[in-house]
């Protein structure tokens, strides 16, 4: 079923993927292959297809047509075709997505945050009678260190810096405990401190999930070291090193050169 | 490592202690109920202590619609559903509770007929509609006020949910929703008594609906519904469940992407809201002796959001004193000032969006807070329940 | 004509001449006291003399005596008009046109009638009608002697059959004289009879078929008989689809202009506008303020009325979006409960103002009547005026927001309001504008509407779903997808009527749009893509 170039340790592949709005097309085309335990930079200019080739692996744009091939933790390889599921399904598969813009629940606290997103049974019941035992508190504490919220575990999401609102979001995703994680512009507002923070507990979280990073800022793609793809017009026009595709000629003439 | 203590103890138990504002809530109506019931059984009427019959039958009134008020809380409050056609939910359980009052009329209806209703015998209907069938058992009206508006409920909602109509869009059709009920139930034809609707009831259960025993134990019953209702809604929002309602009010795709099924608790609120509004409304039909599709009409529905917002939304007791408080200036204004009474509710709901949006409860609860903190240095930390 | 339009048309003619010339030789208590107690040859002699006298006052006399309507002052032995007044009559006398007051019952006698009478009258009457210039006379003249089995009508129809021009009505007179053919002629003549009668279009030639149907014996003349059935009742199903269409656009277009209005403020702005029914109920409210200051001008009322109620609406929902909505802006649920809570206080307005029932908008004479195709087949002018004016309406916005410069600056604002801004644009003011414009066309469509439903202070609530309804099905920010909507649901609510009733009808058409959303919730003609989930 799964053609024989796919490597064995493929987590997701999108296999010529297809999107277009009112004659407008966001996704060319479109072939990636992210493999288990990567860390991956996206990059590309507005338009190049980031976030709706992020909707299409979440399940929150259906392709016309093409492939999103992953694989479940309970699969020997990438099986699972993405685009025959809903957000939810795709989430409880295993796959977190941060938001562009932070998205944490505002008028709940930040151990509020962290709490519903803990791995665990999603139906509407479960969670009616949903008790937390010792384990779950002690993930929820040990996040709340690591993303540094520890103090502000009361505060209301609404009264947290831009900055902290990302990590919370960030946190949140790790306590979904997912294989892939998709994080789009987590830099985006921060100050430079911020975001090397950020950069490294990425890098942290890669050891054990793989991560997909879209992001403009390029110091922060340095810091993330790792491989890099450049997207333009829903294609994929370069991939490597960063040093690599900033030698490209045509990525300087979409991309960098402007 | 943990800053709050857990506290022990049943499920009702951990519900009291975590909710201070509810407690004081609670406490009131329950008193407030028992010195009602007091003094208008047990002081005599010469007495100026004396509480009418008719005043208990109003008050018992206003809590049907604070119990209305929570079922819409719990949906637009901490769901961000707003409905637009909560009466219809409301006059459902009301025609339920109303077909089983028809049929207990028996023979002593104007045409004296035993099996028919008045109404079906003027538009000469020689037997009962397969519909009516059975609702001369109580158990089973019982049952279809909560079975009609739960039902409807769901098949609107998981039609609405699953294609994800939202916001004003939802809003919009809910309204169509109650909008075209009206029209079928103003029907002759559609055998619910048309224009008039179901009225001139006898007894409930055997017992006299004028009299004034009956009357007090239909306040009684509506005041412990408002209390089972509170527990309930609180019990719900204050669980994971209601932390995911509110994930999907504040953020519904952010829900999503953390892999809930938005439209399960959608629905899952949205019907128990009908059926706690089908409920309000059974209660309601007893009390003030008729349902009739006026209920039905937009407008009630849309005036129902704004006991709400007046309240507070997303505060549960703060929706219920928003319907008593709402209720009883209509009743003042349209006794004193029947022409001022539109332009003082078309005031309430500019005045609470434009510079009330947590309502009542918005402007007293930090108030509170403040005061208690200046009063009891340093702060009590407010019990949570973690486990 | 009817006997209203007849008493009319006398009255008026009274108040134009005052004094009305009586038949020859005849004095007016004279020929009241005859025709009172006159025998009855006497008074079918005086018959004929009235109804082929050349004088229009005598033929006057003959009509309404025809209608029944004759009536004699028995004090003074003149001709009166009655008309009730409670449980008395006010009379006017017939010739001077003078007000006498109120009467009892019994101060007037009613001259007596018989069918021998009548027939005489209506034969006179006819032949006078069929020799008239007026076709609207002639017309109905001959309609009148349609399937009269009379041979003195054969006669009549004979004779106008040699000199009537006019293409229709020698068809319906060849209609009635195949009726005799059909009635009393041999197997042959019946024959051609039936052919004929399968073209006519005449209500009373199918009563007629049907009737012959059950008594022919000849099976050849049954057959074309039943030929002739089925080619009437085919062309009235066409006329019929073609009458319940031209409801439906009627309807539709009512639809279309009551939510006009919506589809700028809430489909373009994006505001939800619960105030804009009100809108809409402060057009009409103008139309009758302008009706009752100008009581003489009543042609000229709506036109005037036009300009005015665009005025008033848009002023008053520019100051709704100054004082209200510009505050609840990205609030939607919030703006739909402020701006109800403005409907109500708009509704109670109108209330202390004018009175909480219905006041009556005159629809002007020019606007009034219909348009006659064919017997199966006539149109009502004020329905082809609504349908018109509401087509002028929708083209007039799409030319304003697409080729002027203000339909320009409010797409710019609407489509990136940071851009519009930056580029100079006073988007407050522009906001303010669009609202007015949305509203102020609602105020426009408050006139039209006046002329078909009862003006009250509820007249906006009743159209507020359904505009709503139109807007979303049409998908929002679309004008041509609410131009759609409005029509096809118009059409089809007039289609399902006819089987299912009006309230069933709507009903369903609300049912309808709920399921239809669930399926499609960004309407018929959605855009697509990113930018519209954001």
């Amino acid at each position: 079923m799964v053609d024989k170039h796919i490597p064995d340790d493929t987590l997701l592949y999108l296999d010529s993927v297809n999107v277009s709005f009112d004659g407008f097309k966001a996704l060319n085309d479109l072939s990636l292959l992210v493999r288990k335990g990567e860390l991956r930079a996206m990059i590309g200019p507005n338009g190049a297809g980031k976030s709706t080739m992020m909707d299409v692996i979440t399940g929150k744009t259906r392709p016309d047509n093409g492939r999103v091939l992953y694989r479940q933790s309970t699969q020997a390889e990438a099986s699972t075709d993405l685009t025959t599921y809903d957000e939810a399904a795709v989430a409880n598969m295993g796959i977190g997505r941060k938001f562009q813009k932070p998205s944490v629940i505002e008028s709940l606290t930040v151990w509020e945050n962290l709490e519903i997103a803990l791995v665990g049974r999603r139906s509407p019941f479960a969670s009616l009678f949903h008790q937390l035992d010792d384990a779950g508190e002690v993930k929820i504490a040990d996040t709340l260190m690591l993303i540094h919220l520890a103090d502000r575990r009361d505060d209301l999401g609404e009264n947290l810096s831009h900055g902290q609102k990302q990590w919370l979001e960030i946190g949140m995703l790790l306590l979904q405990e997912p294989e892939l994680l998709l994080v789009d512009e987590p830099a985006a507002g921060m100050t430079d401190e911020e975001t090397f923070r950020t950069a490294d507990l990425l890098k942290d979280i890669a050891r054990e999930r793989s991560v997909v990073v879209v992001e403009h800022d390029m110091e922060f793609i340095r810091a993330l070291d790792c491989r890099v793809t450049v997207l333009h017009e829903g294609h994929v026009l370069a991939e490597g090193s960063l040093d690599h595709v900033q030698q490209d000629q045509r990525v300087i003439d979409v991309y960098l050169g402007r | 490592m943990n800053s709050t203590q857990t506290i022990k103890g049943g499920p009702v138990t951990r519900l009291l202690l975590n909710d201070r504002g509810g407690r004081w809530f609670l406490g009131c109506l329950a008193v407030g109920t028992l010195s009602v019931l007091v003094l208008n059984l047990l002081v005599p009427a010469s007495s100026p202590l004396h509480v009418s019959t008719y005043m208990v039958t109003l008050l018992g009134k206003y809590l049907c619609y604070g119990l209305l008020a929570l079922a819409l809380d719990l949906v637009w409050g901490y769901c961000g559903i707003l409905s637009l056609g909560h009466g219809a939910f409301f006059a459902l359980g009301g025609y339920a509770m109303g077909m089983y009052l028809m049929r207990q009329i028996g023979d002593r209806g104007v045409y004296g007929n035993p099996e028919l209703p008045d109404f079906m015998v003027f538009l000469n209907w020689q037997e009962l509609p397969w519909y009516w069938q059975g609702f001369d058992q109580f158990w089973l009206a019982a049952v279809m006020v909560m079975l009609a508006p739960g039902l409807l409920a769901f098949l609107f909602g998981w039609l609405a949910f699953r294609s994800r109509v939202t916001g004003v869009y939802l809003s919009i059709i809910t309204q169509a929703l109650t909008y075209a009920l009206m029209l079928m139930f103003f029907q002759n034809d559609f055998g619910f008594g048309g224009n008039n609707g179901l009225t001139d009831f006898k007894d409930i259960l055997g017992y006299d609906l004028q009299a004034d025993g009956t009357r007090a134990v239909l306040f009684l019953l509506s005041s412990v519904a408002l209390i089972v209702g509170y527990l309930l809604c609180h019990g719900l929002v204050s669980s994971r469940y209601g932390r995911v309602l509110v994930a999907v009010r504040d953020a519904e795709s952010r829900a999503r992407f953390l892999g809930y099924r938005v439209e399960h608790f959608k629905l899952v609120a949205f019907v128990i809201s009908a059926v706690l509004a089908g409920i309000a409304g059974a209660l309601y039909v007893p009390q003030v002796g008729i349902i009739n599709p006026g209920e039905f009409s937009p407008i009630y529905s849309i005036e129902l959001v704004i006991w709400v917002a007046i309240g507070g939304r997303g505060s549960l007791y703060g929706a219920v004193i928003g319907a008593l408080l709402v209720n009883y200036a209509k009743t003042w204004f349209t006794g004193a000032f029947p022409e001022v009474w539109l332009f003082a509710l078309g005031a309430l709901f500019v005045v609470s969006t434009l510079w009330l949006p947590k309502g009542i409860v918005g402007i007293v609860e930090p108030l509170i807070n403040k005061f208690k903190q200046r009063k009891s240095e340093p702060v009590m930390q407010e019990v949570v329940d973690h486990g | 004509m009817n006997v209203i339009q007849r008493l009319a048309a006398l009255v008026f003619l009274c108040l134009s001449t005052t004094v009305v010339a009586l038949p020859e030789g005849l004095s007016e208590p004279l020929l009241s006291k005859q025709l009172l107690k006159g025998s009855w040859s006497e008074r079918e002699t005086l018959a004929h003399h009235l109804a082929t006298s050349q004088e229009s006052s005598s033929i006057q006399l003959a009509e309404l005596w025809l209608d029944g309507q004759l009536f004699v002052l028995k004090s003074n032995q003149t001709f009166v008009l009655t008309q009730k007044d409670g449980r008395k009559y006010q009379l006017t006398n017939l010739a001077t046109g003078e007000d006498l007051g109120l009467h009892k019952k019994r101060a007037v006698k009613k001259v007596p009638l018989n069918n021998k009478l009548r027939k005489i009258l209506r034969n006179a009457l006819s032949v006078r009608d069929l020799q008239s210039t007026d076709t609207e006379l002639r017309r109905t003249a001959i309609a009148n002697l349609l399937g009269d089995e009379n041979p003195e009508s054969y006669e009549l129809l004979k004779t106008a059959s040699r000199t009537e021009q006019k293409r229709e009505l020698k068809e319906l007179i060849s209609s009635g004289l195949a009726l005799f053919d059909l009635k009393n002629g041999n197997e042959e003549q019946r024959l051609s009879a039936v052919q004929i009668l399968g073209e006519a279009n005449n209500s009373v030639v199918y009563t007629k078929l049907q009737a012959q149907k059950a008594i022919e014996q000849d099976k050849d003349v049954l057959a074309v008989i039943n030929k002739s059935i089925d080619d009437i009742e085919q062309r009235r199903k066409f006329y019929g689809a073609v009458e319940n269409t031209f409801f439906g656009l009627s309807l539709g277009s009512v639809l279309l202009l009551s939510a006009i209005g919506l589809a700028i403020t809430f489909g373009v702005m994006g505001v939800i506008n619960m105030a804009h029914g009100e809108m809409i109920m402060l057009g009409a409210y103008t139309t009758y303020v302008v009706q009752s200051l100008l009581p003489d001008h009543i042609g000229a009322s709506l036109f005037i009325s036009l300009p005015l109620a665009f005025l008033v609406a848009g002023a008053t929902g520019v100051l709704i979006e100054r004082t209200v909505i510009r505050h609840l802006y990205g609030r939607p649920l919030e703006t739909l409960l402020a701006t109800f809570g403005v409907s109500l206080i708009l509704q109670q307005a109108v209330r202390t103002i004018f009175s909480p029932l219905n006041q009556s908008v005159i629809t002007p004479e020019w606007m009034s009547g219909s348009i006659v195709i064919n017997e199966m087949l006539s149109l009502t002018v004020n329905r082809l005026v609504v349908i018109g004016f509401s087509l002028i309406v929708f083209l007039g916005l799409l030319f304003v927001l697409r080729y002027t410069r203000a339909g320009l600056t409010m797409r710019a604002v609407t489509q990136n309001r940071a851009m519009a801004s930056s580029m100079g644009i006073r988007t407050g003011h522009v906001d303010a504008l669009t609202f007015g414009l949305g509203s102020g066309i609602a105020g426009i469509a408050g006139v039209a509407l006046s002329q078909l439903t009862n003006v009250g202070p509820n007249l906006g609530q009743n159209y507020i779903i359904d505009s709503f309804m139109v807007v979303v099905f049409g998908g929002v920010g679309n004008l041509w997808g609410t131009f759609v909507a409005a029509m096809g649901l118009g059409i089809a609510n007039k289609f399902i009527e006819p089987w299912a009733g009006a309230v069933i009808a709507k009903i369903l058409v609300l049912i309808f749009i709920i399921l239809f959303i669930q399926k499609r919730p960004r309407g018929l003609f959605a855009l697509k893509g990113r930018a519209v989930e954001s």
